[in-house]
């Protein structure tokens, strides 16, 4: 499986069809498929990108980037996608910085944050010790490497799955059958209503309109979505102290390399965890990577993510540029007739 | 009115369309007259991957309007979505505002019987209005032109005692947004629409009794009707001990009567929450001065200054603020040698009756107000030579009916060689003449009203 929902993306670049590709990433949907897939994926700062064009699924969370093979060509796909966009209201009016020039390769004084949260228990022990490699790499470049604490983190994934779904409920609202796409006959409007959605959404979108739908009523708004919308300041606030004593944090992409396909699909809560590292960074509207650092005992790429301040994907990208000369390239996937 | 033996409370849910040359969150125009869903982007017909852009203007008449009625204008408010299923509402959501509206805790000035009240208002928000659906002839078409023109609604506190007092208070506010130039204040063409929330009590002193919502009372005709038809049917349930349910019901005017809206309509639970589309409005000190700056004489303010300055009675007032034009047209006959009172009597008796008589609007009134001024004095001359004033009354009658004819004959013919008016003043051209003659808001007019959810 080459990951979450951009994941054609990634692996038509991984594959070498495309030199670069875009995706959206809402929970991980960017980095999580570069990562398995061994390419780089960058979601820029909330508001970097404009929307406009994008179909929404949960838009406070929602937004474009670029895949690519290197840090460089992404680094190029981002300028030319960054941007104000009048026809988005929150796309952000600052100007876009030269990202390719900000390529460096000097990261000394940098000072890099391995946030202790990130290594738990599901965490794979073939990809804590790419990542804790990556770190003592960096240190090795003149980094300055030290350990955080991001407290709220194991509250990200309920937090995400209110906020992203009510969203979701919302947003899905429009696909009715009225104006356009699948219209089901029924007698009356309800039942056109209903038999349109029912046979028009699979079971994982429908799972998730009913879960946003329960989230925003009345009587359950504050105890979940509004309960959601504090977690989730609070989350922000966790990565606002930690840019106060580092520039870039570096983490796990995923707990997991690439599974098997239909080997996941049975267990949905199971599933939704496998997010719990890339979430936090939608949720806190930051710019996040996701770049090739090494295999694991099958040979299967693991992804070193990397996360910037606000608006900060210059720092970002010049991190992870530094560190991409510094580590082994990611294997080239065996391809049909190959 | 017969005193009633119960006490009514009524508050109102006005909502106010707004004449901005385009739509809240998008570019579409908002003309009048335009084709079926010509007046259409993907944006308002919500389309995939669209996003919702708020119109400056939208804002701006919002503020004047808070301004205007003394509210507090929230510096932060904030968007959110009313999520509901139908089918002239194209995203599935309301973009409305909720917890954090614009503007808040204000009151509007009504003059009834003389005397002045004050009704409080609660809230002013901005909202965007739905599609128009028509439904018949086996099926259901719906304009989605309408779909995203910019609404207010305005909350007011449950303060009438009165099925005339709300009444008064709704035409109080039509003459506001008119004299604001925010909206033509329409209410037949659905630019003015108005709920009420109607319960009743043995006496003031009681607590509120349930409430029910009271839609589709959209016209000055009837208003009062829907409201005391609801009033009384619920205090004829509380005399045969059954218990009023809150719900939403539906005046029909052709019947008399309401009906409730039972079912689906009012079991909606619109799960509220903010628009991520949308950032909190800020709104600038700036704005704010600049709408307060522009505020024209209020209307009561101008009832205020006829009676205290003017001398005037609080009917004649009444009866020449509540048109702007008519307002603007008598200060204009007005000068050092026609007395404001004379002036008054002339235009609200004269005139409008004479516009009346030829089914006129004061809007294609083709008599300038240089002439009638003229002609007051002229009349007025005729009077002071008279021997005696005190015997010109009892003989006027006579020779009030010949000159009322005469100074009608000629002030009409002779604006009429002008070529100032249409040569025809039926009322099939009515409409069209009021279209094209009112040039200070635009016009924007709906002849079918959808069903108000």
């Amino acid at each position: 499986m080459p990951g979450g929902s951009s994941s054609g993306s990634a692996a038509a670049v991984a594959a070498g069809l495309v030199p670069a590709a875009l995706g959206t990433d809402t929970g991980g949907s960017i980095r999580q498929p570069a990562a398995h897939c061994g390419v780089v994926g960058v979601k820029p700062t909330y508001g970097r990108v404009s929307r406009w064009g994008v179909i929404a699924y949960a838009s406070s969370l929602d937004q474009v980037g670029p895949f690519a093979r290197n840090v460089e060509d992404a680094a190029l796909v981002l300028g030319a996608i960054c941007g104000h966009d009048p026809n988005d209201s929150t796309s952000h009016a600052e100007a876009v910085p030269d990202f390719a020039a900000a390529l460096t390769g000097d990261i000394k004084g940098l000072r890099v944050g391995v946030p202790r949260e990130y290594f738990t228990d599901g965490l794979d022990p073939a990809i804590e010790r790419a990542v804790r490699g990556a770190a003592d790499k960096a240190r090795d470049l003149g980094a300055e490497v030290v350990e955080i604490s991001l407290p709220h983190t194991k509250y990200a994934v309920a937090t995400y799955y209110v906020v992203a779904t009510a969203e979701c409920s919302s947003n899905l609202a429009r696909y009715d059958g009225v104006r356009y796409g699948l219209r089901e006959q029924a007698s009356d409007l309800a039942g056109m209503y209903t038999r349109t959605r029912s046979a028009g959404f699979g079971d994982e979108v429908r799972r998730r309109i009913l879960l946003g739908v329960f989230a925003l009523s009345a009587g359950y708004y504050d105890a979940y979505y509004g309960r959601a919308s504090q977690v989730r300041t609070l989350i922000g606030r966790d990565f606002e102290n930690a840019f106060e004593k580092v520039d870039v944090i570096f983490a796990p992409t995923a707990p997991e390399t690439a599974f098997k396909l239909g080997e996941r699909t049975d267990d949905p809560l199971k599933m939704y965890l496998s997010d719990i590292l890339t979430i936090p960074v939608n949720l806190a509207g930051l710019p996040g990577l996701s770049m090739p650092c090494g295999t694991d005992d099958g040979g299967l790429p693991i992804g070193l993510q990397v996360i910037g301040r606000p608006m900060d994907e210059a720092t970002l990208l010049r991190a992870a540029h530094a560190m991409e000369a510094a580590l082994p390239p990611a294997p080239r996937p065996k391809l049909g007739g190959e | 009115m017969a005193a009633r033996e119960y006490d009514i409370v009524i508050g109102l849910e006005v909502h106010v369309q707004l004449a901005t040359r385009t739509k809240a969150f998008c570019a579409c125009p908002t003309d009048f007259g335009a084709g079926e869903n010509s007046q259409v982007c993907p944006v308002c017909m919500g389309m995939p991957g669209m996003l919702p852009v708020l119109n400056r203007r939208v804002v701006e008449m919002a503020v004047l309007l808070g301004l205007a009625t003394g509210c507090a204008i929230n510096r932060e408010s904030v968007f959110a979505r009313k999520n509901y299923f139908y089918p002239d509402l194209p995203k599935g959501y309301q973009i409305s505002q909720y917890d954090k509206p614009l503007c808040e805790h204000g009151k509007l000035p009504v003059l009834i019987d003389g005397a002045w009240r004050e009704f409080g208002i609660t809230r002013i928000h901005i909202e965007e209005d739905a599609g128009k659906s028509m439904h018949g002839g086996g099926g259901s078409l719906i304009d989605f032109n309408r779909t995203g023109v910019p609404l207010l609604e305005v909350v007011s506190e449950p303060d009438f005692r009165s099925a005339d007092e709300a009444t008064a208070y709704l035409k109080t506010m039509r003459r506001l947004v008119r004299s604001l130039g925010i909206s033509d204040g329409n209410m037949e063409e659905g630019s003015l629409r108005c709920d009420a929330n109607v319960s009743v009590r043995p006496t003031p002193d009681d607590p509120f009794g349930t409430r029910t919502e009271l839609k589709n009372i959209n016209s000055f005709r009837f208003i009062a009707r829907a409201l005391d038809y609801e009033a009384a049917r619920q205090w004829d349930m509380l005399q045969h001990h059954e218990v009023v349910v809150q719900e939403t019901r539906l005046y029909d005017a052709e019947k008399g009567r309401t009906y409730s809206m039972r079912g689906k309509e009012e079991a909606h639970d619109y799960r509220y929450f903010p628009d991520p589309d949308l950032l909190p409005l800020i709104v600038e000190n700036d704005l704010v001065e600049q709408a307060r700056g522009a505020l024209p004489e209020l209307p009561w303010q101008r009832t205020r200054r006829y009676m205290d300055d003017l001398g005037l009675s609080a009917y004649d007032a009444e009866v020449l603020t509540a048109d702007e034009e008519l307002s603007d047209y008598f200060e204009r006959v007005v000068d050092e040698d026609v007395p404001a009172k004379t002036a008054a009597n002339w235009v609200s008796s004269e005139l409008l009756g004479a516009l009346k008589q030829r089914e006129l609007e004061m809007a294609s009134n083709p008599i300038e107000p240089e002439r009638l001024r003229s002609l007051i004095k002229l009349v007025a001359g005729e009077r002071s030579r008279a021997k005696s004033p005190r015997t010109y009354s009892p003989r006027c009658s006579r020779r009030r009916t010949i000159r009322r004819r005469s100074w009608r004959r000629w002030a009409f013919s002779r604006s009429r060689t002008k070529g100032r008016s249409p040569p025809s003043w039926t009322r099939s051209s009515r409409k069209a003449r009021r279209k094209s003659s009112n040039t200070r808001a635009e016009k924007r007019r709906f002849s079918v009203i959808s069903s108000a959810r």
